[in-house]
């Protein structure tokens, strides 16, 4: 993690604001179905020079401390990735509270499903429903096609290698659940 | 064959979403899809070996809610993604005892735990 003295975390906050207004004035900017927080994250990345990873937690850090500044954050998201593509306008027209309720239900939800999903079936199926989700979204950012075709695609290759994917998997899973150290609480 | 055949009609040559993918020859996309596949697990193994287990734990967790809110509104992933980050920053030390409670309810139910 990036050694986040305050002298960085003031220049990322400045240019965070800077970009968050350039956007909100001229949102084409962001050009076809291109990304607005990634677009913020590289801003961070080039004008800072560190590493996408340093740029990253810097952005994370400046967004967790000031709450203001994470709301025009998101504000500039909803306005480029939902209103102007017509994606999910049912959702940005909501109040700020009742999209919070939302997301505040699909977290609880999912993970609700997750562990009756370990207690019912095993952890095995919940984690390998985890890992085969984690690499459909892998094939489907890297095809650049719907996530619903990489599944499909997944499930076709994992069909005809049957067994060599399921030890694969396998393998994985034990390696996760075998591993000791979780945070304390 | 067929129903990968067409959903690759459907989902990819009509709609020209991924045409560099669509058009190869099947072998040369199941050496793809091999590729991804080994290569995503390598990526497991190594966040395993070098962070903490609820580390990948949680970014597992929570790429997986990111793609369910996605689905459910009818967004891209990367606005999902960023509408989640904006609840759990607002709920910091909520969402993370959520997710480390369920991290260790999997863990604490596995038969490999010894």
């Amino acid at each position: 993690m990036a050694n986040l003295d305050d002298r960085a975390r003031s220049s990322a906050e400045q240019i965070i604001r800077a970009e968050i207004t350039r956007l909100a004035d001229n949102p084409s900017i962001v050009k076809g179905n291109g990304c607005a927080a990634c677009h913020v994250l590289f801003k961070v990345k080039e004008a800072m020079q560190v590493s996408e990873q340093d740029a990253a937690d810097l952005l994370s850090e400046v967004l967790l401390d000031n709450q203001p500044l994470n709301d025009e954050f998101i504000s500039m998201v909803e306005q480029i990735h939902m209103r102007a593509r017509m994606m999910g306008v049912t959702f940005a027209i909501k109040t700020r509270d009742a999209k919070d309720r939302y997301i505040d239900a699909n977290f609880k939800n999912t993970l609700s499903e997750l562990v009756s999903d370990a207690s019912v079936y095993g952890t095995e199926i919940a984690m390998r429903k985890l890992v085969l989700s984690h690499i459909a979204l892998n094939i489907a950012q890297n095809l650049g096609i719907d996530y619903h075709a990489a599944t499909e695609e997944l499930y076709y290759y994992m069909r005809k290698n049957d067994m060599q994917t399921h030890d694969e998997m396998m393998q994985s899973i034990r390696s996760l659940l075998t591993k000791r150290g979780v945070e304390k609480p | 064959m067929k129903t990968v055949k067409s959903m690759e009609n459907i989902h990819m040559k009509q709609k020209m979403m991924g045409v560099t993918f669509a058009i190869k020859s099947k072998e040369a996309k199941d050496r793809y899809l091999d590729s991804q596949f080994k290569n995503a697990l390598d990526e497991l193994f190594a966040d395993i070996a070098n962070y903490r287990v609820d580390v990948v734990f949680r970014k597992l967790i929570m790429s997986y809610i990111a793609l369910e809110i996605a689905q459910n509104l009818g967004i891209d992933y990367h606005a999902a993604t960023e509408e989640l980050y904006y609840y759990m920053r607002k709920r910091d030390e909520e969402t993370r005892a959520a997710l480390l409670k369920l991290v260790r309810s999997i863990i604490d139910r596995s038969k490999y735990r010894s």
